[in-house]
């Protein structure tokens, strides 16, 4: 029997125009992976069997009678339990809204909902999205499809791993500092970032507004695609597809110093050889540096830091021990933030959105590692890099998030392992107004990566 | 403008005051950014003066 859950978004809407299964197979199919793997992984907070395979029936019954609504007519879908579906709770990961029901859909579940999506469950969540490695989740700790003592990464770790494992065939996730992908490039899939504005963050649990990207993770740069521009509204049609350019000439921009100066010695290996390939493939690789690069971290943390603590502060007054300790420390120590920091941060975001904006003037995308490590072991603090060590959590945010302060459209994909299988992901960068072309060089290189 | 060891005296002793003392090596951390972000070179400053070229690594 063909394993359906394993398949891409691609496959599987050939095989349902072909009559070669239906969406009540694929989505028992991922329902079975969800029951077999979950117990172990902790990926989900909640499934809608029942539902999921009644939206299947119905899918089926529409595609018999002709009525495709897209290319993910019938394909079963995972939201991060931060976005609202209609009678289900939306608990950010946290005991604080462990009942908390949603009245309405938020427009992207709408907009997935109207594209013919069977959404199958709310993921698992670093708590309110406030952390990189979903560990600290009020439903407890989500854990890596490869090896289930190291952290999937996060925010989004229950829809990495989801789609890792075929648990859903793609999911929705949020991205603050990289939340989206941080844990695809840590899981081996592909997540995309869009601009910021792009997709609505309404009916979204915010993390901090100013940052916060809503955006899917899948298995292909062209899944990936078919999901994003379900979520722009836009109802891809049930052939679509996305189309790779030739990466000869293609001005890319090597993003050095504070994006190569601290990586895995494995990392390091790994994003040198796929830069290798992307470079025989015909692309023109140029160095760049950030100038305020190393002010990045120190601009991000007053924003999110400030803007969590606004939304969280009646609550952690009122019910401070529903809350994980760790992320009640962080969002009290945003409490104790002074308004001219938080000033001179939002100058900062300024600043540095230019700057990136200025790196990518005549180059069709810039390049780094997703993330300086592979994935953590669960509970480390630290992790160890090039004889050093870092905060596990400011080493996995370190690359990602300058493109929440930029708002540049920004994906991931997967460029390699490392000797332990742990996968290590490449992240291409574009100007915003380019997602178009971020997507197509994204397929171009996704390809040459592929040999 | 608040002198950043003045600032985090102050919001160490609120912290303990409170019993939360898992925030303290927290806001000594958040110290150490919040030094890097007042050198950088985009500040204004009332007076006209510019402000000095940042040691970015040892502000941390």
């Amino acid at each position: 029997m063909t394993p359906w859950h394993g398949e891409t978004i691609e496959a599987l809407r050939g095989a349902l125009a072909r009559g070669s299964t239906t969406s009540e197979r694929i989505t028992e199919a991922c329902l079975e992976r969800i029951a077999a793997l979950n117990p172990a992984l902790n990926a989900f907070v909640t499934v809608t069997a029942d539902a999921a395979l009644q939206a299947a029936r119905a899918a089926d019954d529409a595609r018999r009678e002709g009525r495709i609504a897209s290319a993910l007519h019938g394909i079963p879908i995972s939201l991060k339990d931060l976005i609202d579906q209609a009678g289900l709770r939306t608990t950010a990961g946290s005991r604080v809204r462990a009942d908390v029901v949603a009245h309405a859909d938020a427009p992207v579940t709408a907009r997935l909902k109207a594209a013919g999506a069977v959404l199958v469950g709310k993921t698992n969540l670093h708590e309110f999205a406030f952390g990189p490695t979903s560990e600290e989740s009020g439903f407890g700790a989500a854990h890596h499809p490869v090896d289930p003592e190291r952290s999937p990464g996060g925010s989004s770790g229950g829809s990495a791993i989801a789609v890792r494992t075929g648990m859903s065939i793609a999911s929705i996730g949020t991205d603050t500092g990289g939340s989206i992908r941080i844990p695809a490039a840590l899981c081996g899939v592909v997540g995309f970032k869009p601009e910021w504005g792009d997709v609505p963050a309404d009916g979204v649990v915010p993390l901090s507004r100013q940052l916060d990207h809503v955006g899917p993770l899948a298995r292909t740069v062209t899944d990936a695609w078919l999901v994003y521009e379900s979520l722009c509204g836009r109802l891809p049609a049930p052939a679509a597809t996305l189309t790779a350019p030739s990466l000869k000439g293609v001005r890319l921009g090597v993003l050095r110093g504070y994006f190569e100066d601290r990586l895995d010695a494995e990392v390091a290996d790994r994003h040198a050889a796929a830069l290798d390939t992307l470079r025989r493939a015909g692309a023109v690789l140029e160095p760049v540096e950030l100038s305020h690069a190393a002010t990045m971290a120190a601009v991000y943390l007053p924003l999110v830091l400030g803007d969590a603590a606004a939304y969280h502060a009646d609550t952690l007054e009122r019910r401070p021990e529903d809350y994980t300790p760790g992320v009640r420390a962080r969002l009290e120590m945003g409490r104790a933030l002074l308004a001219e920091d938080y000033v001179r941060a939002l100058h900062g975001r300024e600043v540095i959105a230019r700057e990136i904006e200025r790196a990518l003037d005549g180059r069709q995308a810039l390049v780094s590692a997703t993330t300086p490590v592979p994935a953590p072991r669960l509970g480390e603090p630290t992790v160890a890099v090039r004889g050093g060590s870092e905060p596990t959590r400011n080493a996995l945010l370190r690359l990602t998030q300058p493109f929440n302060l930029g708002r540049q459209p920004a994906i991931t994909m997967p460029s390699g392992e490392t000797q332990d299988a742990l996968p290590v992901g490449l992240q291409l960068v574009a100007a915003c107004g380019r997602t178009q072309p971020l997507l197509e060089l994204a397929l171009a290189c996704e390809r040459a990566l592929a040999g | 403008m608040t002198d950043i060891d003045r600032w985090l005296a102050a919001a160490e002793a609120d912290v303990e005051a409170r019993g939360l003392q898992a925030v303290k090596p927290l806001l000594q951390g958040l110290a150490g950014a919040l030094r890097v972000l007042r050198a950088a070179d985009w500040n204004d400053r009332a007076d006209g003066a510019s402000p000095p070229p940042a040691d970015v690594e040892r502000l941390r």
